[in-house]
């Protein structure tokens, strides 16, 4: 606690000691980590883990967009016996909660993962069943309600940490999605993901990614994040982590505001290494100015 | 642990030097003395619109002066160009692996090859060959206009041109004018576009000989993060597996490098 600031949030039963974490996908421990100390953060959410190595999608993977950016990797990743091997014991040096991340183009291979996590000491799991750039699987059980709670109630069948489920906001209603998961016995929900988008070069005539669409994220897409945690909140009881476009202290604030319990900081990184831990000072920084002393009291001075 | 930063750093000059091709000298000792050939640092543009970096190689870092010479080829670097003299702008630490220099001693032949805009990091390139006592042979290739022609030539280098319109030195390409001279060395360098690296690593693996060429790939975060920037590379066991160019690379065997469909 500094200057009568208490940060801690406790998700899904598990106390973080402040309500920062980094997006999946743009966090990566050693390279991160070399711009700045990921053990001030409350919690770090690794890249997508698959039972196997995953090769993502041919390139280009990435454009930039109009305050924001584009991406198809693809989820490339080397599976999750080197995730256990290598990265696990790397973070679990510092002194913050490890969120991993699991992907999958199956219930089977989600549990697969699942199932060998459970024998680690990460802090929680959130499942990506949003990611839009898996061809098989990845889109459909997120955009459809009766998929993402199959999901959910197969892995919190077999899951010993908490698991957090993390929502695509390519829906129709985002609600519905979340009280199928909430149905399901998931422990929190993470929203959102990335939109899908697309770029045109039209001095080549071509596509600009390799995949044709890719995830848009970024400071554009904050206000479709902020609506959703806003509704989602409004829908379930479940702690919320909120992401999508946050950029700044007050940009947490708002998600805080909407309704979520923590946030995470995910393209915001890819423009300035060391946003994560900015955003935490400047939260700091606003709720000093605005004479809040706790997460709590930011929800509470939102009135409808 | 943290070793690597972002600064704020004033540009001292930023002037075209070709059509297109813009030179920009930045005073900073810290980015100047991380910088090894071959590496690239993060620019980062002042409007916040455009979020992510653009990677722009090392083309000189001599004493507190960091050179770069970039090509104007798309809204990023047109701003970039449009920046005058006093403007600051954050740019990172220098990053990638950048040229491998270890067995390069007094007496070797060193042949570095440069195309288009990847000519400019064959300054740092020669300088550094220069000072392991190597003997070096440039041979730069443009499409029409040289540039850093005579910077190169101050290093000492030995310079060979070949423009595909024929209006300066050798009408042709670098591979073609290699082959042309003859030229030939202990340990081969290049970089230029994918036709030019895939075309001079053939040509070299004929001469029993391999080549380090610095690939490109449109990039995220810049500096290892996202996994956006891959490049396909054989492993040690014939596997393909994909490597990231900001972090891996951007200097990789040519022999390494899969060539076929990319």
């Amino acid at each position: 606690m500094e200057n009568n600031l208490d940060l801690r949030v406790t998700i899904a039963g598990v106390e973080w000691k402040n309500p920062v974490t980094t997006a999946s996908g743009t966090f990566n421990a050693r390279e991160s980590g070399s711009f700045y100390d990921f053990g001030k953060l409350g919690a770090v959410t690794t890249k997508g883990v698959s039972d196997v190595a995953w090769d993502g999608n041919p390139t280009p993977r990435i454009a930039e967009t109009y305050g924001g950016m584009l991406n198809a990797v693809g989820l490339q990743n080397p599976g999750v016996d080197e995730y256990i091997r290598e990265e696990i014991p790397f973070i679990r040096k510092y002194d913050t909660r490890l969120i991993a991340n699991v992907a999958g183009h199956t219930v089977e291979e989600y549990c697969a993962v699942v199932e060998r996590l459970n024998e680690t000491d990460v802090d929680m799991m959130e499942i990506n069943i949003s990611c839009p750039n898996v061809k098989e699987g990845g889109i459909g059980f997120g955009t459809d309600p009766r998929m993402a709670g199959a999901v959910t109630r197969a892995v919190k069948a077999i899951a010993k940490k908490p698991v957090i489920i993390k929502l695509t906001p390519n829906v129709t209603d985002i609600t519905e999605i979340a009280r199928a998961v909430e149905a399901e016995g998931a422990d929190a929900i993470c929203l959102i993901n990335t939109l899908l988008g697309m770029r045109i070069d039209v001095r080549k005539g071509r596509l600009i990614l390799a995949n044709k669409t890719g995830g848009f994220s970024g400071p554009a897409i904050k206000p479709v994040a902020v609506r959703m945690v806003y509704q989602v909140r409004r829908a379930v009881k479940l702690p919320i982590i909120g992401l999508g476009g946050i950029m700044t202290g007050e940009d947490a604030a708002e998600f805080f505001m909407a309704g979520a319990d923590a946030v995470a900081v995910g393209t915001a990184a890819l423009t300035n290494p060391t946003a994560p831990v900015d955003v935490l000072e400047g939260l700091k920084r606003y709720m000093q100015e605005m004479g809040f002393s706790t997460i709590q009291e930011i929800r509470e001075a939102f009135t409808e | 642990m943290k070793e690597k930063k972002i600064s704020v750093v004033k540009i001292e000059k930023n002037e075209p030097i070709a059509e297109n091709v813009y030179r920009m000298e930045i005073s900073s000792s810290e980015i100047a003395l991380s910088a090894k050939s071959g590496q690239f640092v993060n620019v980062y543009l002042n409007n916040p619109s455009k979020l992510l970096p653009r990677p722009i190689s090392v083309c000189r870092a001599s004493g507190d002066t960091l050179t770069l010479v970039y090509g104007v080829v798309g809204d990023g670097t047109k701003e970039l160009a449009a920046y005058e003299a006093g403007t600051e702008i954050r740019i990172s630490v220098a990053l990638g692996n950048g040229y491998d220099l270890a067995k390069v001693t007094v007496g070797h032949k060193a042949l570095i090859a440069g195309g288009g805009i990847g000519v400019p990091p064959m300054l740092q390139l020669a300088a550094a060959l220069k000072k392991n006592g190597a003997q070096v042979t440039a041979v730069l290739g443009f499409k029409d206009e040289p540039f850093l022609v005579e910077e190169l030539e101050a290093t000492g280098a030995m310079v060979h041109i070949a423009t595909d319109s024929g209006n300066a030195g050798f009408h042709g390409n670098v591979v073609q004018l290699i082959q042309e001279e003859q030229l030939c060395a202990d340990h081969y360098f290049a970089c230029g576009p994918k036709v030019m690296l895939k075309a001079l690593t053939e040509y070299l693996t004929e001469q029993q000989a391999d080549v380090q060429v610095s690939m490109e790939e449109r990039m995220g975060c810049g500096f290892g993060a996202c996994v956006g920037c891959v490049c396909d590379v054989y492993d040690e066991d014939g596997n393909v597996v994909k490597k990231k160019v900001c972090k891996d690379g951007p200097v990789f065997w040519g022999s390494e490098v899969v060539w076929d469909g990319k």
